[in-house]
């Protein structure tokens, strides 16, 4: 119990960790949200000043730090200058759709890697090992761009899904079943762009595990005594592939989360990433901020969680310092 | 195909597209800036050997181009005018070496145009302008790749080597560091920097910002190979000659960290080039009139456009190779010389 | 015999190692020296012999300041060995030389002979280039290892020709302590004669002293002149060869009497 305290309080560090980077970046970046105003002769100082007050950009670093900490802790998050709204409220639904679409594309790639990944390695050099390493390896060679690119262009010549966004312009007219089938087939794209460009580095890291419990000597020494193949695979193997499989699940997400950011502009999907480019370019800064953090906490969360599995198959770690 | 000579081809086409973007200036037949208003979204031009009555030439030429009088960007071939393809022809100044040259590879007589690529919406020669694009691109991924690569050895050896609370509070950073997915990274810092800069300053820019985000996992690596390798027994037996910190990290500890650092370079740079292409695409790299595959992209954002041009597409192809070679050296140096002989 | 300054003192020599299990906060300590006084005269070749364990090792990196001990002191030629820093500490490693047990660890793999071999040279900037070289020339030939070896790396010598190797690195610094730490272990009879002639050789032109490790009593017998029993971080019983053999006063040393095959004989040997 007292490992998984501690990883919790790893992880409650890191975001700390990572909001006082975020404004200590803020502290050296030269220009902010007002800065274009000045330029605006119908934008007198005396408002400006007075709007930068109100926000309090004329504070200190840390007595921002700190409003902004209480201000998450209310469960605002800052406020958008943009909008003129608490972060919180613009950034809920972006985070839905980012997952919504991370997390079943982890699904889906994990069900496709991980029985590929094993397969390849119970027949490692053989021809089904060879043909799916070198797909694996040819699909590495593509980048997301192009691949996001590449498959949108399928769409636009085809037809056949829907290209852009989540929902058709009519969606609110639609009826249930409709509308999701509406955003299924704009689902599709994004999903397939974010299958495919992160399968191959999943099934590389399973193969690799499973070749390494493979190799381990009790698993020779049972191949040795004539246990039936799949009884290895399945009783031997694959527990003690367990480690690698789990360390998959905390990295798998923050490659999904990268991936999707561009995924999702391109592809004008409306997740974090699209707000999140919105915001830079309108020096948004408590909105960056927020997305960033938001990013951050399900890559902590994910470790988190794999964390708790490792706990939970590794008997060395529970046994360990109670 | 043989591990070996899979990796000599890759280290060829790796060369050859190194040298092709540092000899851009006299490999294109035109400056990557110089628009043509006449021609918008050119499709490649065709090369031809077979001419209207049908003989045949030994050497390929080109007919000029009648824009349609009706439509956007669409063309015929006007198969009145041949123009030959000529070799070192004299054409725009570019700079080699510091000296002012005009000599180019190839080009054709005017009023005729050649466009190996077709051309973008100012009527730019794509060609040229992937040539000279992929030195920002290529450019930036190996600049910031030393970068991170030099930040990484620099704070994993003393890491390794020190040990202690040195160690232990670089590994809290580095952690910081791993924990952020890195695009997310790479936009924030990003964020903080001036959006409107030159060309210049914002190649210098990206390199930085993509070379600080990214250290943090060969600082990891190294640190590891340091650890293990300042408790090796030669560095033990040097210590007892007299040697200095200096000198066993120096002759003993760092050519160790080799494998990893040719390893993480392997892995690394084509992912920086992807970055800076990713964010110039995005608007917050380099942009005009400058090229860099990545803004040579960023028009593709308009749909109409990505569906219509597919030439518009070669910026992102070629990154293909550029993967796909550093992909092959990646694996061939991880089991060469990371699990030694 | 006029009482000069030992080269090596030894006095209260402790040092403990904390075992850590992985997932685990259970810790064990081992001790590896426990209370250690010795006295080792110049010229003389002194002798540890212990069983696997016992801490010989800890105790020859201690003597050439390459471990820190818990507590205690040694003294090299009356200097306090762990009071020393700057370039009298550099002085002192350029006298006492260490010979790893376990050679091949102890060599370089990235290197090649004539770099190994110069190596402390280099460190201790001694002599030109050229200089350097002819030494490592001269100590192949010395140590019986044909001088066109120079350009080949460790793992392209044999398990005994690498223990010569490191033998000659050794010597490079021509040091007034040579401690080596199952130097002859693993090599075969002639080559282990021809290495102790070596010794000896030195020795009778040179002022060295020799500290031996090993668990082989019988070949102790016949290199040193006084031997110290060693046992789970003590020395037991300490003595000239033939006293031991003939009156040993110690279980330890009598289980070690027992190991050596055809006993009788080495006895005789021991003896003479
Ligand atoms: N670096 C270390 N860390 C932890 N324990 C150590 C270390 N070095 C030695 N020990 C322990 O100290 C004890 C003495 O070890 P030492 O190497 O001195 O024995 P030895 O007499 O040289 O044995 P051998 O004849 O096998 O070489 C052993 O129990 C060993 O496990
Ligand atoms: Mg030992």
């Amino acid at each position: 119990m007292a490992y998984l305290l501690r990883r919790l309080l790893h992880g409650a560090l890191v975001l700390v960790g990572v909001s006082v980077l975020s404004f200590l970046f803020v502290q050296l970046a030269p220009g902010e949200f007002f800065s274009d105003m000045r330029l605006n002769p119908q934008v007198s100082p005396e408002t400006i000043r007075h709007l930068r007050a109100q926000y309090g950009l004329d504070r200190a670093l840390p007595i921002r730090y700190v409003r902004w900490a209480r201000s998450v802790a209310k469960g605002d998050w800052g406020y958008s200058f943009a909008y003129g709204l608490p972060v919180s409220k613009l950034i809920w639904s972006r985070a839905r759709n980012t997952l919504l679409l991370t997390i079943t594309s982890a699904l889906l790639a994990w069900l496709i890697s991980i029985p590929l990944g094993i397969y390849a390695a119970e027949r490692r050099d053989r021809w089904g090992d060879r043909v799916t390493v070198a797909g694996s390896s040819a699909l590495l060679t593509v980048p997301d761009l192009l691949l996001a690119l590449a498959l949108l262009i399928l769409a636009i010549r085809t037809n056949a899904f829907a290209a852009g966004g989540m929902t058709s312009p009519d969606f609110a007219e639609l009826g249930t079943v409709a509308k999701i089938k509406d955003v299924a087939a704009h689902f599709t794209l994004p999903l397939a762009a974010l299958v495919l460009g992160t399968l191959p580095i999943f099934f590389r890291h399973v193969r690799a595990g499973m070749i390494e419990a493979l190799a381990l000597p009790s698993i020779q020494s049972a191949r040795a005594h004539g246990i039936p193949r799949s009884r290895i695979l399945f009783r031997y193997a694959l527990p003690a592939a367990a480690n690698s499989l789990i360390s998959l699940f905390g990295f798998s997400i923050a490659t999904l989360l990268s991936a999707s950011l561009l995924v999702e502009v391109v592809m004008s999907w409306p997740g974090l990433g699209p707000m999140l480019l919105e915001a830079i370019l309108a020096r948004d800064l408590y909105v960056v901020i927020g997305a960033v953090m938001l990013s951050t906490f399900f890559l902590v969360a994910g470790n988190l969680v794999a964390d708790v599995l490792l706990y939970l198959s590794d008997p060395r770690i529970r046994r360990g310092p109670a | 195909m043989s591990r070996k000579r899979m990796v000599r081809i890759a280290v060829v086409l790796l060369s050859l597209l190194y040298g092709a973007i540092l000899g851009a200036g006299f490999l294109a037949p035109y400056d990557p800036a110089e628009q043509d208003r006449a021609h918008p979204f050119a499709p490649p031009t065709r090369l031809h050997f077979v001419d209207a009555e049908g003989s045949l030439h030994g050497w390929p030429f080109i007919y000029g181009l009648i824009p349609s009088p009706d439509n956007f960007a669409e063309y015929q071939e006007d198969r009145s005018r041949a123009f030959p393809v000529r070799l070192f022809v004299s054409g725009d100044h570019y700079s080699l070496l510091g000296f002012s040259c005009r000599r180019h590879w190839f080009g054709i007589d005017e009023p005729g145009h050649i466009f190996l690529l077709g051309t973008d919406g100012y009527g730019r020669d794509q060609f040229s302008r992937l040539l000279w694009g992929g030195r920002i691109s290529l450019l930036a991924g190996l600049i910031a790749a030393a970068l991170s690569l030099s930040l990484g050895m620099a704070v994993g050896s003393v890491s390794g080597y020190f040990g202690g609370f040195v160690d232990d509070t670089l590994m809290r950073l580095v952690e910081l560091f791993l924990a952020m997915p890195w695009l997310y990274l790479l936009f924030a810092v990003r964020a903080f920097l001036p959006l409107h800069i030159s060309p210049t300053v914002a190649f210098f820019l990206l390199v930085v910002v993509i070379g600080t985000v990214g250290w943090a996992r060969p600082a990891r690596l190294i640190r590891g190979v340091v650890l293990s390798a300042r408790e090796r027994k030669y560095v033990l037996a040097a210590r007892g000659f007299g040697a200095s910190d200096f000198y066993l990290l120096r002759r003993h500890i760092l050519p160790q960290t080799m494998g990893v650092f040719l390893t993480q370079a392997a892995l690394l740079i084509p992912q920086y080039i992807l970055a800076e292409v990713t964010l110039s695409f995005l608007g917050l790299g380099v942009g005009e009139p400058v090229p860099s595959w990545g803004n040579m992209l960023g028009s593709l954002q308009q749909y109409h456009i990505l569906a219509s041009y597919w030439w518009m597409l070669a910026p992102a192809l070629v990154l293909v190779p550029v993967f796909w070679g550093y992909q092959v050296l990646a694996d061939f140096l991880h089991e060469r010389l990371e699990f030694g002989h | 015999m006029v009482t000069t300054e030992p080269v090596i003192r030894v006095q209260g020599l402790r040092k403990t190692y904390v075992h850590e299990r992985p997932f685990s906060r259970e810790k064990f300590v081992v001790r590896a020296l426990d209370g250690i006084d010795l006295v080792i005269s110049a010229g003389s070749s002194f002798a540890l012999v212990g069983e696997s364990g016992s801490g010989k090792s800890t105790l020859a990196l201690c003597m050439a300041r390459l471990e820190q001990p818990g507590e205690g002191r040694i003294w090299f030629e009356g200097q306090d060995l762990f009071r020393l820093s700057g370039p009298e500490l550099m002085r002192v490693r350029r006298h006492i030389q260490l010979i790893f047990q376990g050679t091949a660890a102890a060599l370089n793999p990235r290197f090649s002979a004539e770099e190994i071999i110069i190596e402390p040279l280099r460190i201790q900037s001694v002599g030109t280039r050229t200089e350097q070289r002819d030494r490592a020339v001269h100590l192949m030939e010395k140590v019986g290892l044909p001088p066109v070896w120079l350009s080949r790396r460790p793992h392209q010598f044999s398990g005994g020709q690498r223990q010569r190797l490191a033998i000659a690195r050794a010597l490079a610094l021509e040091p007034r302590l040579l401690i080596l730490d199952e130097a002859f272990t693993g090599l075969d009879l002639s080559i282990q004669a021809q290495m102790v002639a070596l010794l000896r050789d030195l020795q009778s032109r040179e002022n060295l002293t020799y500290v031996f490790i090993s668990h082989d009593l019988s070949l102790m017998a016949h290199v040193a002149d006084e031997i110290a029993i060693f046992d789970r971080g003590r020395i037991v019983e300490q003595g000239q060869p033939s006293r031991l053999f003939s009156n040993p006063c110690q279980p330890e040393t009598r289980a070690l009497l027992e190991a050596i095959p055809g006993r009788r004989s080495v006895l005789g040997l021991g003896q003479s």
